[in-house]
């Protein structure tokens, strides 16, 4: 299987096809709309003041964010239905149900890492120090959704190229997500190398910095975007719940 | 401005967010003077800092938590809130220091080991601080010793476990564990994104909230 690439920094390492490529500030994009719903206000009832702030601290933090991506995309994987794995390159993921039901097709893996850098969290613990929690925590919701911005613009380039290769590319599934337990990080990442935007885990599979996304994509002839099963999902809490929904990255 | 005029307008600024006069929110309060200021003048009428603290303060949150459950306010507004109440706080902490005004008891609070996530946990330490609770914040990757040792020097604290990840619930779990062990009848509070009453169940802890105004419910049934 050949697979040619465009753009980006080329790298070869166990993968059969990898890139590392920076952000651009403009490609990642926050809406004042998200972050009224992730502070829990209905949307018709953020008063002026809020949604001003919320614009100020979105343009603070463009300012200041380096986004970066990465991925490695791996052939053969091979799926055990039955126990819910997936073996990658000597690697054993404990996907389970949901991710294994959109991955199982796929005749390659494509991992992937990015992150915003350590500025907004940086900042948003500066302006929580100061006793302006409201903005502290304006800023940390900003960061987490430049993050899953970074997520889609890494996905969008994994979907171009397995387009000009005659593939299609699945969903994005992270570790952590859909049932999926965190600590398969620690697979992820060892297969990642150590080109991965200078990304660390701790032993709790906590990346540092927090404002990072790590996760996979299928890639295949045969495989499909499908919606997000999040009604099979107990994870209430998932700041994701429902919002990937129908959206389509090729 | 008599007493109970100081201190009401103390409890409205509180309660719509009006921290000090430069302030510009709310709007339909610009140029007014905020916590900050009317607490200075209430001290240096000679207004008790319990009177501030308990007929102004506590009752100002009490009312912003009421309007959170109801669902007239959110997250935003409470924060402002607090804020607001803070800056009257700091006004009150050398009478705090003095032991001139007692508060409902000691919470001591953190992220469990393995953790480094604290905006949670930061929020529920502001609200319970402005339900009258002396809040020690032990920060974040804290471990068991951590926790311990603070007890020991904190007698009659509640305390409360915050983790974000689904690996430093196990961790949580351990902590629990550890605390209970030394200090049976501590009362302990959980929470965090992936945390349900189920796990609190599991782990031998007393209470769980998913938010601090269920953190703040809790820790005032055991004030009485």
């Amino acid at each position: 299987m050949t697979f040619n690439y465009s753009g980006g920094e080329t790298i070869y390492t166990e993968a059969f096809h990898s890139g590392s490529f920076t952000i651009n500030q403009q490609q990642v994009t926050v809406k004042v709309p998200r972050i009224v719903e992730l502070l829990g206000v209905p949307v018709n009832q953020a008063d002026r003041y809020l949604t001003e702030l919320i614009s100020e601290e979105i343009e603070k933090c463009h300012s200041i964010c380096n986004p970066k991506g990465y991925y490695a995309i791996f052939p053969n994987p091979v799926f055990s239905h039955e126990s819910e794995e997936m073996h990658l390159s000597g690697k054993t993921f404990h996907i389970k149900k949901m991710v294994a039901a959109g991955l199982k097709k796929s005749s390659s893996i494509a991992l992937f890492a990015g992150t915003c850098g350590e500025e907004i969290e940086q900042q948003s613990r500066q302006l929580i120090g100061e006793g302006h929690h409201l903005e502290g925590l304006i800023t940390d919701l900003i960061g987490s959704e430049i993050a899953e911005s970074i997520a889609g613009v890494i996905h969008k380039k994994i979907g171009e190229e397995a387009t000009q290769n005659g593939y299609k590319v699945t969903n994005r599934y992270s570790p952590g997500y859909c049932q999926w337990n965190v600590a398969d990080q620690q697979s992820l990442f060892t297969l990642l190398g150590e080109k991965n935007c200078g990304i660390r885990l701790t032993d709790s599979s906590l990346m540092l910095p927090i404002k990072s996304v790590s996760g996979i994509v299928g890639l295949g002839t045969e495989v499909q975007f499908r919606h997000y099963s999040c009604n099979q999902c107990d994870a209430a809490y998932c700041l994701y719940r429902d919002k990937k929904r129908g959206i389509k990255t090729h | 401005m008599n007493e109970q005029e100081i201190l009401n307008k103390i409890l409205e600024c509180v309660e719509f967010g009006k921290v000090n006069k430069a302030a510009p929110y709310p709007p339909n309060m610009k140029g007014l003077d905020g916590t900050d200021e009317l607490t200075k003048i209430a001290l240096e009428q000679g207004v008790s800092p319990s009177a501030i603290l308990n007929d102004a303060l506590i009752k100002a949150m009490e009312k912003v938590g009421q309007k959170f459950s109801e669902k007239k306010i959110f997250v935003p507004q409470m924060l402002i809130s607090a804020k607001a109440m803070n800056a009257a706080m700091v006004h009150l902490k050398p009478y705090f220091q003095s032991g001139q005004v007692q508060r409902k008891g000691k919470f001591i609070i953190g992220t469990v080991a393995g953790d480094l996530h604290d905006i949670g946990k930061n929020l529920v330490a502001m609200i319970v601080e402005g339900a009258g609770w002396e809040v020690i914040d032990l920060g974040v990757d804290v471990s068991s010793q951590k926790f311990i040792q603070s007890i020991e020097q904190n007698d009659q604290a509640v305390v409360g476990l915050s983790a974000l990840l689904t690996t430093t619930m196990q961790n949580m779990k351990s902590i629990a564990h550890d605390i209970k062990a030394r200090f049976p009848n501590i009362r302990l509070i959980i929470g965090g994104a992936p945390i349900n009453d189920s796990f609190r169940a599991e782990i031998g802890a007393d209470g769980y909230a998913p938010d601090p105004q269920g953190t703040v419910a809790f820790l005032n049934t055991l004030a009485g």
